[in-house]
C-alpha cells in the first residue's frame, strides 16, 4: 500500500480519536454519603447542602450537591411522604418547583429512569433525571442529557 | 371389593390427576394468574403522574402539557402526547368531574352533531364525526377521530386515538392507584 495513504489513515485515526476523547465526558464512581453511588465526571467536585426538617412529626432529609462548575447538580431526599409508587408525581412535582413558569415538556423512561426535558433546552432549563427506591429519590440536572442520563444508569443505592 | 369397583376408582384417580396435571399447566403457562403486572407484548407499564398505570407501546416520549398552576382553573389536567404512534392521553381531577358532568357533556356535543358515542362496559367510546385524524405539533393542534372515556369518582381520562382498537387495546389496562 502507497506510504502516503497509510500515513493518511494514521492521521485520521489519531484525529477521530481525539475528537472522540474530547466529546466523551470521562465518568468516575463517586460515593454521595453512604445514600447512593454514582458514576460523575472525572475531577468534578460538589459543595453540599443538608437540608433536614420534620413536618407534623415526619423527618424528610433532603442533600443538595452541586458542581463546581455549575453545570450539575443532584438532589437526594428521603422522605417517608413519597414512595417508588409516587415517583411520577414526585417528577412531575419537582419539575414544575424549579421551573414554575413552564407548561410543558417531554417525558420518557429508560430502565429506571424517568426523564422530564423542557422543550427547549438552555441555560436557564436543563434537563432532570429522576431514579427512585423506597422511599429514597435523587434528582440529577444538568446542562448535557446523555451525561446526566449516564450518571443515572450507573447510581446504586446503598 | 369387586373388580370393577377397584377399575372405576382407579380410572377416578387417573382423572383427577389428569385434572390437575392439566390445571397447574394451565396456571402456569398463563403468567396472569400470578402477575398482576402483565404487559402486552411490546407495551409497558406507564405511570400517569402516579394517578393511574396503563399500557403505552415501549419507547415512547410523552410531550406532556399542564395547566400553569398560576392560571385560574377548576382542577389539575395533564396532556400527553405521542406523535410516533398517533395517540394521547388527558386526564382531568376536579370536584366538578361527576357522571352526569360527563354524560350531559356529551349529550350536548352529541345534538350538535359532533359526535356519537357508546358504552362499553366501564368505558364511553367517542367517535368524533368532524375530525380527520390529524395530528399536530402539540395536543392542541391534533384532531383525533377516537376518543376512549374512562371516569373513576373525581377523576376523567380520555385516551385519544385514530386507530379504535389500539387506543382500547390501552384503555383496558387501566389500573387506578386508588
Amino acid at each position: 500500500m502507497d506510504k502516503r495513504l497509510i500515513g493518511l489513515f494514521i492521521v485520521l485515526f489519531i484525529l477521530f480519536s481525539t475528537i472522540g476523547s474530547v466529546g466523551a465526558v470521562k465518568l468516575v464512581n463517586k460515593d454521595f454519603d453512604d445514600h447512593f453511588t454514582m458514576k460523575v465526571p472525572k475531577g468534578m467536585h460538589f459543595q453540599k447542602d443538608v437540608n433536614e426538617t420534620t413536618e407534623d412529626g415526619i423527618p424528610n432529609q433532603q442533600i443538595s450537591y452541586l458542581s463546581d462548575s455549575g453545570n450539575i447538580g443532584i438532589i437526594y431526599s428521603d422522605s417517608p411522604v413519597f414512595s417508588e409508587n409516587s415517583t411520577a408525581f414526585f417528577s412531575q412535582q419537582m419539575f414544575q418547583g424549579m421551573y414554575p413558569d413552564l407548561s410543558k415538556c417531554y417525558e420518557s423512561h429508560e430502565g429506571n429512569l424517568t426523564i422530564l426535558e423542557p422543550v427547549t433546552t438552555n441555560e436557564q432549563y436543563y434537563p432532570i433525571v429522576i431514579l427512585s427506591k423506597g422511599n429514597e429519590h435523587v434528582v440529577i440536572i444538568g446542562d448535557n442529557l446523555s451525561t446526566i442520563k449516564k450518571m443515572g444508569h450507573s447510581l446504586r443505592f446503598d | 371389593m369387586q373388580k370393577r369397583e377397584k377399575i372405576i376408582i382407579l380410572g377416578l384417580i387417573i382423572l383427577i390427576i389428569g385434572l390437575l396435571v392439566g390445571l397447574t399447566t394451565i396456571l402456569i403457562n398463563n403468567n396472569s394468574f400470578f402477575d398482576n403486572d402483565k404487559v402486552l407484548d411490546g407495551m409497558q407499564k406507564y405511570d400517569f403522574n402516579s394517578i393511574f398505570k396503563m399500557d403505552v407501546p415501549k419507547n415512547v416520549r410523552f410531550l406532556k402539557e399542564w395547566n400553569n398552576t398560576e392560571e385560574f382553573s377548576l382542577g389539575d389536567s395533564y396532556t400527553y402526547l405521542d406523535k410516533k404512534n398517533k395517540f394521547a392521553v388527558s386526564y382531568a381531577d376536579s370536584p366538578m368531574i361527576t357522571h352526569e358532568f360527563v354524560i350531559s357533556n356529551l349529550e350536548l356535543l352529541n345534538k350538535s352533531g359532533n359526535i356519537t358515542f357508546k358504552y362499553d362496559n366501564d368505558m364511553i367510546i367517542a367517535h368524533n364525526k368532524k375530525n380527520n385524524g390529524k395530528i399536530g405539533k402539540t395536543f392542541e393542534n391534533c384532531h383525533f377521530k377516537e376518543r376512549i372515556i374512562v371516569q373513576k369518582g373525581h377523576t376523567i381520562i380520555f385516551i385519544y386515538g385514530n386507530d379504535l382498537d389500539f387506543i382500547k387495546s390501552m384503555a383496558d389496562t387501566i389500573e387506578f392507584y386508588q
